[in-house]
């Protein structure tokens, strides 16, 4: 195995625990930890930028279980609610709200939710990884926040 | 408690030192973010794979999945390793024509791998994660994993003044994978040191370790780990 690929393994590990995280599905997780890094190895990307890496990585992974998700919304497909050890409470609902918002909130909306509560991120992280101002971040999540209220009046 | 992001976890766990010095603090007390962290290092990879039969036991800690978790698992891992392998052969540039040449350490040949080294931690009755600063206790037992790169000599050694140094452990290194050296040291009640852990591309003088600690450069590379608990704790060989 050479080099370059051993030194893009090490970013796998982190990839599944971040997808795992949004899918609540750990053999999904694989298949879109997988696919988001063979469009790292396309990318180019030099690997040893440890900072740049993985913020493109959050980038991707995110958009992709987003899109992963929504797949699974048009399938039908019962919503995954299985909880992890490290799990807390609030990171389930928040999961939960997500799925049920798969489907009529905006991409980037989805994105700014994921990476802020499920990831945790602060509003500067989110937006170095989504490449916007920590305004647009704020505006992305009131909007999703607006969104989830809606659905709680209509259920 | 505020933890910080899994973001900033997943850099610490890539390079512990780019990170704030609080991170390790709160690491060091926090079992869910030590158990991240721990876990980035357990997943199944070709360094683990390699890992060998009786080593097990200090092994870093793997998930323990259903068997057709593990076993769908580890045919995705073979997966995607084939196809990085052909992803590789089939780029009409290598990594290391795509690469900028600027992101590569002055010296680095291409490919190749920075080197490391993890401190794992086995705590009574069978809980192995990595340190990072924590206390450590009698009965405690530490194993060293070293990714040594572009040398071919690894050497640990304990350190504790006003003592020499003395080698607890010298072998050669395959410098294309990551490795968990054999011996476990175990904790005692003896007076404090520290562990130093050095690879070099060729083996190392006497008159060299005498010198130690160690001084790095173009062929020595190390790594000096502060074992001293605040209980007055420290290691040594069982």
């Amino acid at each position: 195995m050479s080099g370059a690929v051993e030194q893009a393994w090490r970013f796998f590990p982190l990839v599944r625990e971040k997808c795992r995280r949004v899918l609540g599905d750990s053999e999904e997780a694989n298949d879109v930890a997988q696919e988001t890094f063979i469009r790292l190895w396309k990318s180019g990307l030099a690997l040893t930028d440890v900072r740049a890496v993985t913020a493109w990585l959050y980038c991707s992974a995110t958009r992709l279980s987003i899109d992963r998700l929504r797949n699974r919304a048009m399938r039908q497909r019962p919503v995954e609610t299985r909880q992890f050890a490290e799990d807390v409470e609030e990171a389930t609902a928040s999961r939960q709200v997500l799925h049920r918002l798969v489907e009529v909130a905006e991409p980037d909306e989805l994105a700014a939710a994921v990476l802020d509560r499920l990831d945790g991120l602060t509003h500067a992280e989110v937006a170095e990884v989504l490449g916007v101002s920590d305004r647009t971040v704020r505006r992305l999540l009131t909007r999703f926040d607006a969104r989830a209220a809606s659905l709680r009046a209509d259920a | 408690m505020t933890h910080p992001s899994y973001l900033t976890l997943d850099r610490y766990s890539l390079e512990p030192h780019s990170q704030p010095a609080e991170v390790a603090t709160h690491v060091g007390s926090c079992p869910r973010c030590q158990a991240h962290v721990a876990r980035l290092a357990a997943v199944v990879t070709p360094s683990t794979l390699v890992l060998r039969e009786n080593e097990r036991a200090m092994a870093p800690p793997t998930p323990t999945p259903r068997p057709l978790t593990f076993a769908l698992s580890a045919a995705a891992a073979l997966l995607l390793g084939a196809v990085l392998v052909v992803a590789l052969a089939e780029r009409p540039n290598t990594a290391e024509t795509t690469s900028p040449k600027s992101a590569r350490p002055p010296g680095t040949p291409p490919n190749s791998v920075l080197p490391g080294v993890e401190l794992w931690v086995k705590t009574p009755p069978g809980e192995v994660s990595l340190w990072h600063g924590q206390t450590l206790h009698a009965g405690d037992a530490i194993r060293v994993q070293v990714q040594p790169a572009k040398y071919n000599h690894v050497v640990v050694v304990e350190l504790r003044p006003p003592h020499p140094p003395r080698v607890l452990y010298e072998a050669a290194a395959d410098g294309s994978k990551s490795a968990l050296l054999s011996p476990a040291w175990a904790i005692d009640d003896q007076p404090t040191g520290d562990l130093e852990v050095i690879l070099s591309v060729n083996a190392l003088r006497d008159e060299q370790l005498a010198s130690l600690p160690c001084q790095e450069s173009a062929a020595v590379w190390c790594k000096r780990f502060s074992l001293t608990p605040v209980d007055g704790r420290s290691w040594s060989p069982p």
